[in-house]
């Protein structure tokens, strides 16, 4: 398949899914173009507010992305373009893109946007969705990238103020359309949707009723960016609605529309809902629905915890029609409900309708392409493979929305895949980097810091709760601060060159910008100073978003004075910031992957074709996973067989794919580039040195006994021994009567101990699958689904119809009241159940109960502890981030594919496996990964050699030398260090300085957090470990959990980093409490960093209650990433805890 | 809710066992009931039905007591009180001809003997007569208005008799 020249890719389309496929490519060191026919890259998601079901500001994850492809040097974006013609083959294609002119030289535009001030007109703004205007002259939105101005050919009336006000003088009228031919390897189609125009449905009244809308514009009205400023306005009257109804299905499902079902829109009805909640909790919300569908990770407790903890209200019953009332513009909308036999009729302030999602393609395109689209204008995917990022066109691929419906996570996912296979029709040269400290970083080191002090307004995320211009003011008043600026949005692109010409003008030499977390946004600011010729090391985030703004929304000063006491910090603790250089690991060539299910095979194929060596370790005795449980899948019921044989084919024959099947991981070492694995098979131990790692161990089906009465009354069985038997006629005859229960161990109440509480995602499906393939072989049986929800997506849909038209009866049940099994008398068993349409009860004897179970996830403990990954609650492993990283892990070098994070189908999981491959290859054609710089070093001449440090060290990073000449010392291993500090928190001579995390850094942030102390207001200093209390603080603050802002925090990579002296030095210094949080016990990314910390708490504890302090003011708390709410309940207890105990007695001590 | 139509007034408290597969098969072989069993209960026929407030078993339960098999949807008021607007076949997303079927019920519950009072008398009113019922002569008279042209009866019944009005009979039980 490669071709012997390394030629560009083609990527179609910029919005989420293709700038992954965009970057993955640019990072395996592939030129890309990236072609978007709108004038600024990101797509719809650029469009939304918040992103279910983590509740994170969408642009918020979303820009980085967005900057990181304006400044990759492999990408080159093509924006206000279109590709017009593309002829060719697979390795070889001519792609011609018309290259729209703006009117606008884009070397010389700098974004000021005077041009948009003065232009005379206005037209309504796309972006807006036309609920706010824009000039002909105009920047779509803030963080448009490319961030540059756009004449609109069709609206300018060419009175030419633009061109005399650009000071750039960059507008020039005569610049034309440019034609660009590029030969591309690859292609990859990545346009998206668009929302059926509501108006097509023309008894809700959109168009003629002002307050009836689309769910993207309520997007639009929802965002602090949008046209109201995030306040909910009626168009109609500006007035805030008191009562709104969401409205499902609006033309999806619909014979008359489209049939289909479009996946989404349950899931993103309920976030707008809650996002509303939140600004206004008085609201009356009501979410009028068919089916609530919940497909992805984490959205069925979505919705759960938008009925109990938001009260938004779910009711059952599809409108007709919206009739408007004449005087007030109220909507009055009949509707049922399945709860009750009559026909409400509510007045509503403002409707929602939720369209179907419809494909955003260039038929003309698909023509020439030689594509071939589904009868709703989707790409059908090459359905042999069940690789849906193919479109059976060789060359070309594609993924996200244009495939088919789909959620954010899926589509980056797909992005990632469509990344791997494009990768697979080009040669890739292998990557070649180094950097060491350069004589300026050095020079920088001596001289005396000139610190720059960037306070973000976030939008109204900061700027709403926080009076940035008062911190901005303060922070100017500080030591060593040369230069304090408040910036709208600090992550934009313009915002960096704002930066990097601050740090020229004013010499600085250190950076603080005060916004939000670092976890996500340092590597984006450290790439800043390091293009402005600093050494990325002299950089400082203050969070006051997550940790300030967003959880003192009440306490507007108090949030202020906290964020400048933030601040204050972060400015004492870059004045000792120092430069660093970091560690070159390289990257053994090599891929370990657990699972050789369809997932694992995936991966391994494509890794293999890039020329690496693949293990694939296999626990079972054959490659396939849970696919050789089945008999037949898909609704075309499909062998399983055939497809493990088809991916098993595709991985054998290969020299460097190595194949360890009834072989187990037993022990694991090491990080990314070198881990060091032990595979047993047998009795034979084999070790194998790999440079990275992919989990794909996936998931089985639930089998509990006594569930409906399985393995304990005849005839219950699971859909999975029913599929087995459809296939052998066992037991079954024709005209045979049959139960199917829905939900089996799926979606449980969480109050319930162990409880299942997520949805399966694909039972619906393959019970409609198993029912209609029951029918084609006995065509005489009664079939009879019981069920909660029925969740099927796209043209699933219209295999359900099938089923139902063939008489298979569907029975709603409610979650309170499932169906009781039973021994039946006239035949094997007997139903019942509570109908829910009817409020009656209904009994009907069956010959066979089959049970959708649960998909659950396998032992995977002893992987996680291994390798160092996280579960979460439920047993399924915790990606690093559920909507933007779906296959990576938070720690660097694995990843991971499959159903082993969540239940998905079988061509989710295959799209899951490339992603991963993608992913991989990264580091793999670098070569190379650098290190952060955050090791220990040890100073030789006071270390006493008493090995306390090498004893202790998790990765036997650091070893006692003997000293020639003199005592023996210590000396540490920088590539194997993994920074936790531990070591230096324990030496007893002091020798040991810990890179970045320095002893005078985080005395200094104690310091400063705890001056200015209100003399009525508890202080409560916090030392946070970064990988798990950190980010629950963090997701507190996403979920915008409210707390009382006592707190004082202060980020270090480990617990086992505080020390004694840490502690009592805080409490000197006047604390009213000392709070240390980290990791569970046995989840501590250092392996057991936090145990060692608790004996220094022990011992601190014991000094301070000699010291005459109540033992109560120290406290340590395990929280992890994923408990916000219980970070948030935390604060709020210590709180309280501290204004019981009183003011520290120390604090008098303070003048 | 209206008291003197429909025997069946509620769900309350009833159980339903073994649901009869061939009253459904019976009531989908009617016009318009081919694909009565794709209802998937979104209610929407219920939500645009002008009568809704005068019944007591709303539209979508009808059907989905024919999803059911259950006779009995044979004595609710819909069968007799739909106003044939054709509003939720209109709408129905899944294209079911609901107003048809219910003409096709009419005429099942009709032949089991349920049928709203004085509709034997209007029938036959109709047929000879062409009149459902006789204008008041004197009233016309003090109102100064002409008499009721005579009406053309042989036409009106070859109509009458090609659609079979007077063949529908009750069934023997």
């Amino acid at each position: 398949m490669a071709e012997s020249i390394s030629k560009p890719v083609v990527i179609i389309g910029a919005g989420i899914s293709g700038m992954r496929a965009a970057l993955d490519l640019a990072e395996m060191g592939v030129k890309v173009f990236l072609v978007e026919k709108q004038p600024s890259i990101g797509g719809h998601m650029s469009q939304l507010d918040k992103t279910f079901p983590t509740l994170d500001c969408s642009m918020c994850i979303q820009g980085p992305w967005m900057v990181d492809c304006s400044r990759h040097p492999n990408i080159e974006i093509l924006a206000y373009s279109e590709v017009t013609k593309v002829s060719g083959k697979q390795g070889d294609f001519r792609v011609e893109v018309l290259k729209r002119t703006r009117r606008v030289d884009a070397d010389k535009c700098t974004g000021c946007g005077d041009c948009q001030r003065v232009c005379p007109i206005e037209v309504p703004n796309e972006y807006d969705i036309g609920l706010k205007m824009r000039k002909a002259a105009y920047i779509p939105f803030p963080q448009a990238v490319p961030n540059i101005a756009t004449i609109d050919h069709e609206n300018c009336i060419e009175c030419m103020v633009c061109v005399k006000t650009c000071k750039a003088e960059a507008i020039v009228f005569d610049i034309v359309d440019e034609h660009v031919v590029i030969n591309a390897g690859s292609i990859i189609i990545a346009t998206g949707y668009e929302l059926l125009d509501p108006a097509t449905i023309p008894e809700y009244g959109y168009g003629r009723f002002p307050n009836v809308v689309s769910a993207l514009e309520y997007e639009r009205m929802v965002s602090a960016s949008g046209p109201t400023g995030g306040i909910v306005m009626r168009p109609s009257d500006g007035r805030e609605p008191h009562r709104i109804a969401f409205i499902q299905c609006v033309g999806s499902r619909d014979v008359n529309h489209c049939s289909y079902c479009s996946k989404i829109c349950c899931t993103y009805a309920t976030k707008e809902a809650i996002i509303t909640k939140e600004h206004t909790p008085e609201v009356h919300i009501d979410i009028l629905y068919n089916d609530m569908r919940a497909f992805g990770k984490g959205f069925e407790e979505f919705l759960v915890r938008a009925e109990t903890e938001y009260d938004i209200h779910f009711v059952k019953g599809i409108p007709s029609e919206i009739q408007e009332d004449y005087g007030t513009k109220d909507l009055i909308v009949r509707h049922s409900d399945a709860k009750g036999h009559n026909v409400l009729v509510d007045k509503y302030d403002l409707v929602v309708l939720c369209p179907a999602m419809i494909p955003s393609l260039n038929t003309k395109l698909n023509e020439q392409l030689g594509i071939t689209t589904d009868e709703s204008g989707f790409i059908q995917p090459d359905l042999s493979s069940l690789m849906i990022s193919e479109t059976g066109v060789p060359g070309i691929h594609m993924c996200g929305a244009v495939q088919m419906p789909k959620d954010i996570p899926d589509s980056v996912a797909q992005g990632s895949a469509a990344a791997a296979l494009a990768a697979l029709d080009i040669t890739i040269p292998q990557g070649e980097e180094t950097e060491a400290l350069t004589e300026e970083d050095l020079e920088l080191i001596a001289a005396e810091p000139r610190i720059g002090v960037v306070i973000c307004s976030c939008g109204i995320n900061i700027a709403g709760t926080v009076d940035v211009a008062e911190v901005t003011e303060y922070a100017s008043s500080l030591p060593n601060v040369v230069y304090a600026e408040n910036l709208l949005y600090s992550c934009s692109s313009d915002a960096q060159v704002v930066i990097k010409e601050a740090i020229k003008e004013h010499k600085l030499n250190r950076l603080v910008v005060a916004s939000c977390t670092p976890r996500t946004h340092e590597p984006l600011f450290r790439a800043t100073i390091e293009e402005a010729g600093l050494n990325k090391y002299l950089f400082e985030l203050a969070n006051i978003r997550e940790h300030c703004s967003w959880v003192h929304q009440a306490d507007k000063d108090e949030a202020t004075s906290k964020a400048m006491d933030l601040v204050r910090m972060s400015v004492a603790r870059a004045k000792l910031l120092e430069a660093q250089e970091e560690a070159v690991t390289q990257i053994e060539p090599s891929v370990l992957i657990i699972g050789a299910g369809v997932s694992g095979m995936a991966t391994a194929e494509v890794i293999s074709q890039k020329g690496f060596n693949v293990y694939l370790v296999e626990k079972q005795d054959k490659v396939g996973g849970f696919l050789n449980e089945l008999a037949t899948v898909n609704f075309n019921n499909r062998p399983a067989s055939e497809i493990v044989a088809y991916y098993e084919h595709r991985i054998s024959g290969k020299e460097n794919i190595h194949l360890l099947l009834n072989s187990e991981v037993v022990d694991a070492k090491g990080s990314i580039g070198e881990f060091e694995v032990v595979i047993k098979t047998g009795a034979k131990k084999e070790t194998l040195t790999v440079g990275i790692v992919i989990v794909a161990t996936g998931a089985v089906a639930l089998e509990e006994k006594g569930l409906y009465g399985l393995n304990k009354l005849p005839e219950v069985m699971t859909e999975v021994e029913f599929n087995t038997r459809i296939a052998s006629g066992e037991g079954i005859e024709d005209g045979e009567t049959f139960a199917v229960i829905h939900c089996a161990g799926s979606r449980e109440d969480a109050s319930l101990e162990g409880s299942r509480t997520w949805c399966s995602g694909i039972c619906c499906m393959i019970a409609l699958e198993h029912s209609l393939e029951l029918l084609e072989k006995y065509p005489n049986s009664r079939v009879f689904h019981f069920y909660r929800d029925l969740r099927v997506f796209y043209d699933a849909e219209d295999k359900y119809r099938e089923a139902r038209k063939k008489g298979v009866v569907f029975v709603r049940f409610d979650k309170d009241s499932p169906p009781e099994v039973k021994k039946g008398k006239e035949k094997a068993l007997s139903v019942t159940v509570m109908d829910q349409v009817l409020g009656a009860e209904l009994t009907i004897d069956v010959d066979h109960t089959v049970l959708a179970t649960a998909m659950v996830p396998r032992p995977n403990k002893e992987i996680s502890e291994l390798f160092k990954v996280p579960l979460n609650l439920s047993g399924f492993f915790m990606e690093a981030h559920p909507k933007l990283r779906p296959v990576d892990f938070q720690t660097d070098g694995v990843f991971v594919a499959g159903t082993a994070t969540a239940p998905k189908s079988i061509s989710e999981s295959i799209a899951e496996g490339q992603a991963a491959a993608s992913r991989a290859l990264i580091p793999l054609i670098k070569g190379i990964r650098k290190a952060e710089a955050i090791v220990s070093v040890v100073d030789p001449e006071i270390c006493v050699g008493c090995g306390t440090c090498e004893i202790n060290c998790a990765y036997n990073a650091i070893e006692v030398v003997p000293g020639d000449g003199s005592h023996d010392y210590a000396v540490t291993n920088p590539v194997l260090c993994q920074g936790c500090g531990k070591c230096g928190a324990g030496c007893p001579a002091g020798a040991i300085t810990m890179k970045h995390f320095t002893d005078d850094q985080i005395l200094t942030q104690i310091r400063t957090a705890l001056e200015n102390m209100p003399a009525n207001d508890s202080r409560i200093l916090t030392i946070l470990c970064n990988w798990c209390s950190y980010a629950g603080a963090d997701s507190a603050g996403v979920s915008r959990f409210q707390q009382p802002p006592n707190v004082r925090d202060i980020r270090v990579m480990c617990t086992g980093r505080v020390s004694v002296q840490h502690m009592l030095e805080a409490f000197r210094l006047g604390a009213d409490m000392v709070w240390i949080s980290g990791c569970h016990i046995g989840d501590c990314h250092y392996v057991d960093g936090n145990i060692s910390f608790e004996r220094r708490f022990v011992i601190a504890k014991k000094i301070i209650e000699k010291a005459g302090l109540e033992p109560d003011r120290l406290q340590f708390t395990h929280i992890s990433a994923s408990e916000g709410s219980i970070w948030a309940e935390t604060v709020r207890k210590y709180a309280a805890l501290a204004d019981k105990l009183g003011p520290s007695p120390l604090r008098t001590r303070r003048r | 809710m209206t008291e003197s139509w429909g025997q069946f007034k509620s769900f309350e408290g009833k159980k339903f066992k073994a649901l009869d597969a061939e009253f459904t098969n019976k009531v989908s072989s009617l016009i318009g009931g081919k694909d009565l069993t794709a209802c998937f209960q979104c209610a929407k026929c219920s939500a645009g039905c002008p009568v809704s407030d005068k019944v007591n078993i709303q539209i979508h339960e009808v059907m989905r007591m024919l999803l059911f098999g259950l006779e009995a949807v044979l004595e609710t008021d819909m069968v007799w009180l739909c106003s044939t607007c054709y509003t939720c076949q209109e709408r129905c997303p899944q294209g079911i001809d609901i107003t048809d079927i219910l003409f096709g019920l009419k005429n099942m519950a009709f032949r089991k003997g349920i049928r709203p009072t004085g509709y034997i008398s209007a029938r036959e009113s109709l047929y000879e007569t062409g009149r459902l019922y006789e204008p008041t002569d004197w009233e016309r008279d003090d109102l100064e208005l002409d008499p009721v042209p005579e009406l053309n009866i042989a036409d009106t019944k070859k109509m009458l008799d090609r659609m079979k009005l007077m063949n529908l009979e009750e069934e023997e039980e």
